[in-house]
């Protein structure tokens, strides 16, 4: 319980949680859309089920997986500006080893 | 070789923005700040709507015939514009990290270059002489030959003044 409490003060998991959401209604929309064109023969039916699961399901799909993949190279670069912040202190360091002799 | 702790902020300012002749974008615009993702977020928004309005329209319409000029008005043009978003919102991302990596970079060139004043100085002073070559407009050592025999001569030099 309090990993989970932990998890979701985290932007970033609390964010990939919302998109993975997304990104499974987006499932659950062409699945749908899927079997409301299936269960007609009629032609006029099935177009409203491809407007609204399909391309909406395909839309939402899109733009799910779209912000998971921004997030992730944005928590990738975070991790490596750190890294370069390591760097510039160990660089402020060395200036006031070399100022202090 | 271009020396990077000569080179001037202004100037690497100027190489972030591109060129500096022709049309230049507004600030918001050029570095990607939040209003830019939130025309990223509108339009994807806007693109819903459209296939939830042409969702509507198609329900409405009997005939295949007068239901296809919807799909394709309301659901592709909708589509269309989730991507549009998506892409607004990534460039703006890539262009608020590429901000933020310029900065670290501005900071680290600015420390090494204290670095490398203090070590010049710390060399004239017990030497007398400058080992370490001037610094040019352009660029302090013009090959890497040059760099490394200088780092050769000033340690060379600590070591006698020890």
């Amino acid at each position: 319980m309090r990993r989970l409490t932990s998890a979701a003060r985290d932007p970033f998991l609390a964010s990939m949680a919302v998109l993975g959401v997304l990104v499974a209604c987006s499932l659950v929309a062409v699945a749908m859309a899927w079997r409301g064109a299936a269960g007609t023969r009629d032609v006029s039916a099935q177009v409203p089920y491809i407007v609204s699961g399909a391309i909406g399901g395909l839309g939402l799909l899109a733009f799910g997986l779209g912000v998971m993949v921004v997030q992730l190279r944005r928590r990738d670069e975070a991790a490596q500006r750190q890294e370069v912040d390591r760097v510039v202190a160990a660089a402020r360091e060395l200036l006031a080893e070399v100022q202090g002799r | 070789m271009t020396d990077v702790m000569t080179t001037t902020p202004a100037r690497n300012a100027e190489a972030q923005a591109g060129t500096a002749r022709g049309w230049r974008p507004p600030a918001w615009l050029r570095n990607g700040g939040p209003a830019v993702t939130g025309v990223g977020i509108a339009a994807a928004v806007a693109g819903f709507s459209l296939i939830l309005l042409g969702w509507g329209q198609v329900a409405g319409e009997r005939t295949v015939a007068r239901q296809i000029p919807h799909l394709v008005a309301a659901g592709v043009t909708g589509l269309a514009l989730v991507l549009v978003g998506l892409v607004v919102i990534d460039v703006a991302a890539r262009r608020q990290d590429a901000r933020a990596r310029h900065r670290q970079s501005e900071q680290l060139i600015e420390v090494l270059a204290e670095i490398k004043a203090a070590v010049r100085s710390d060399v004239v002073a017990s030497n007398g002489v400058a080992l370490l070559p001037e610094e040019s407009s352009d660029s302090a050592f013009s090959t890497p030959l040059e760099l490394v025999a200088s780092s050769k001569r000033v340690r060379a030099a600590a070591g006698a003044g020890r």
